[in-house]
């Protein structure tokens, strides 16, 4: 196999990735009249929803903390996140008259999707952080932590995106299965419902989640200003690695029949 | 440094065609099996380009040029064989693919040459050029969603044009925009070529073809048919398209009369047989066309024609059985299928004999004016036959009727293709608007109230 140019070609393209990240941000919703803020009203509106249901089914059992902060701290990445998958995804046969025509490395469209989703959750940090205070949560030093933290899981998201968009190219029939795929993934962890639920023996079994590490981090330090342990680090550098690792094997190995097909 | 600047060697591209997406993946658990169907788009094509070159690409759609110029511009990676670039390749196929419709002209000049890997503020030091070369005006600098069309494609053009390549692909892109923005189009391409810039032009403007290039390349389902004169390579293509010309063969036979005549009258135009073009046709009834020439006033074959140009058109029929008095017709169409003009041996009024013999050959040499618009004209030849009682009392002959006298023997509508140009001059003669130039000429004479005003101008 050639050597692996893949992160040769995302720092050669860096500009392009970043600049029409911003653009695609702006422009996602084009056409409509408040534009850019359709990106918070979604969230906001998906945050009430559950908020009414969940206060409803279960009470109090989020340790203390207000229901809503719990679910906007774990909602938030997990929007971002399965946002970047699903882009990423599309990234190829969205972008089919790109790469029909230009000899440009087909990872960058990849790459552009998780920027856009890492730049959304930076938005939504900032815009989270005072409303912490106002519910309770419990600030420190920790969330500068935060960026770093949602770059990485941004990171994993890209190593999986890349998979998926190489996979959905050759065959469509992916791009269905993930349609109700991502949804029923957000249900496999405590996302939307309080991780107390979940019996303390299977507890554990949840880092094999590969998102989950990740969120359960930076929601603890927007609740608790609680530092990720040592081993939760570990996981999460795996999982990076691991699936950064598959990604660039599977683009290096389908790029070829991937240009015939789009 | 190597004066070659593109290489192409023995040059394959298969894609793979799986009926169901999902017969890949049993490909690759169960190694050895194949569940596709292979299709060849491109094979065994090799040639080489030199520097200052303009080169042409011609052939029928599906034939494998874009996939060559892919190929070429690294989109996609040969199944087999090589290539070898020295240099960098800019392909206009891109054209305006990167552009965001929300920038400006101008940051999206900038941004694009970004993309295809310029340095960033490469571009920033020939913006004047490419502005002043797209005539944009102020449109340079709004958002794009405001261009039209043609604009988009005068901004990529400009842009492309002033960047630095030394391999630039275009393709029909030179289709857009006015009359003097095309000129303007070939005059700096004549410019990068004296800068030893490499064009390689994809078109199906073959007068252009005919008129710019060095070379041409025919491909025909993804084989090199021919590669020489554009013109040869131009005459190939029509005999291919209008199914005159096996592409088995790959080199059509040379058109040798198939009767040696030891002396034909001085009077009588007959082009040499060098300038021949072989039709192949097979499949005729009574008279099967054999050949036919496009001449010009010089008896050199030829398809690109002045307005007014004085031609000759020639062409030879063999005949299969016996039939009454020969009717030659020649017909031009336009690509609306008008006729512009047809005209057969009896308006003409030519001596023609009362019959002719199985296996004997009729040659028909017509003296022409192109007095016609520039544009794009079919030839095609016809020959018909009447009895030779009916061919002699033909003026008194019903014209309505006239259809029940004459027996068609074999139509050929589709035979050649010829260009008429522009005369880049009002003072001729034979510059005209519209579709036909009518013989004449005129007199001006201006009367003033005041004098006696016999001194007109002449």
């Amino acid at each position: 196999m050639p050597q692996s140019l893949l992160f040769h070609h995302l720092y050669q393209y860096r500009r392009y990735i970043c600049y029409n990240a911003w653009n695609e941000l702006q422009f996602r919703y084009a056409g409509t009249g408040i534009g850019i803020f359709w990106n918070l009203i979604h969230p906001v509106c998906e945050i009430i929803i559950y908020t009414i249901v969940f206060s409803l089914l279960i009470s109090r059992q989020t340790q203390g903390h207000s229901y809503v902060l719990y679910l906007t701290s774990g909602l938030l990445p997990w929007r971002t996140f399965a946002d970047a998958i699903a882009q990423g995804g599309n990234a190829f046969t969205q972008n089919a008259t790109y790469l029909k025509r230009l000899a440009i490395p087909p990872e960058i469209f990849v790459a552009k999707g998780a920027v856009t989703s890492l730049l959304l959750l930076f938005i939504y940090l900032v815009l989270l952080l005072p409303l912490s205070a106002l519910f309770g949560g419990q600030l420190g030093f920790t969330v500068l932590l935060l960026p770093l933290l949602a770059i990485l899981l941004h990171g994993l998201g890209f190593g999986m995106a890349l998979i998926l968009a190489n996979l959905q190219t050759l065959f469509p029939d992916i791009r269905q299965i993930l349609q109700f795929l991502i949804p029923l993934w957000s249900w496999t962890m405590p996302i939307f419902y309080p991780d107390t639920i979940i019996p303390k023996s299977i507890q554990p079994w949840l880092y094999l989640n590969p998102p989950y590490a990740f969120i359960e981090s930076i929601r603890y330090i927007i609740l608790e200003n609680r530092l990720p342990s040592i081993q939760v680090w570990l996981i999460m550098t795996t999982w990076i690695v691991f699936f950064l690792w598959l990604g660039r094997m599977v683009n290096d190995t389908l790029q070829d029949d991937v240009r015939d097909v789009i | 440094m190597s004066d070659v600047v593109l290489r192409v060697e023995n040059l394959g591209k298969c894609f793979k065609i799986y009926r169901n997406p999902w017969d890949r993946a049993r490909e690759w658990i169960s190694p050895g099996q194949q569940y596709h169907h292979p299709f060849w788009s491109l094979r065994n094509v090799s040639f080489e380009v030199r520097r200052g070159e303009f080169l042409g690409i011609m052939g029928e759609n599906g034939a494998g040029k874009s996939t060559l110029l892919k190929i070429i511009t690294g989109v996609l990676k040969p199944t087999e064989g090589s290539y070898r670039l020295d240099g960098k390749v800019l392909s206009l196929l891109e054209l305006g693919t990167d552009f965001n419709f929300e920038l400006s002209g101008r940051a999206n000049a900038i941004y694009s040459a970004e993309l295809l890997g310029f340095p960033p503020g490469f571009v920033q030091s020939r913006l004047p050029e490419i502005e002043a070369f797209s005539e944009l005006g102020e449109f340079f600098d709004r958002p794009m969603k405001l261009y039209s069309s043609g604009m988009k494609a005068r901004l990529a053009f400009s842009l492309f044009a002033f960047l630095d390549c030394d391999v630039l692909i275009l393709d029909e892109v030179l289709a857009v925009g006015d009359i003097f923005f095309q000129q303007r189009c070939y005059a700096r391409l004549e410019e990068l070529i004296k800068r030893q810039v490499t064009i390689i032009f994809v078109t199906h403007a073959l007068d252009a073809v005919q008129q710019y290039c060095n070379e041409a390349i025919l491909l025909h389902q993804g084989q090199k048919l021919f590669q020489g004169e554009p013109r040869a390579a131009i005459i190939k293509f029509h005999q291919l398209r209008t199914g005159h010309l096996d592409p088995a063969s790959k080199v059509s036979a040379p058109a040798k009369p198939f009767i040696t005549i030891s002396e034909t009258s001085k009077e009588f135009f007959w082009a040499t047989d060098e300038n021949f073009v072989a039709v192949d046709s097979p499949d005729a009834k009574s008279a099967q066309l054999v050949r036919y020439a496009i001449c010009n006033g010089e008896g050199k074959l030829s398809n690109l024609f002045n307005q007014g140009e004085q031609a000759y058109l020639c062409c030879e029929f063999l005949v299969k059985e016996p039939i009454d008095v020969p009717i030659v017709t020649v017909l031009i169409t336009n690509k609306f299928n008008t006729i512009v003009h047809g005209k057969a041996t009896c308006h003409h009024n030519a001596i023609v004999p009362a019959v002719v013999s199985q296996g004997s050959c009729i040659r028909f040499s017509r003296r022409i004016a192109f007095n016609i618009a520039p544009n794009e004209y079919v030839l095609g030849f016809a020959l018909t036959t009447m009895k030779s009682s009916d061919y002699a009392r033909l003026e008194e002959l019903p014209q309505v009727e006239l259809s029940n006298y004459v027996k068609i023997c074999d139509v050929y509508e589709q035979v050649g293709v010829f260009y008429i140009k522009h005369h880049y001059s009002l003072m001729n003669e034979h510059s005209h608007w519209g579709i036909c130039n009518l013989p004449g000429d005129c007199q001006v004479q201006v009367l003033s109230p005041e004098t006696d005003s016999k001194n007109a101008i002449g």
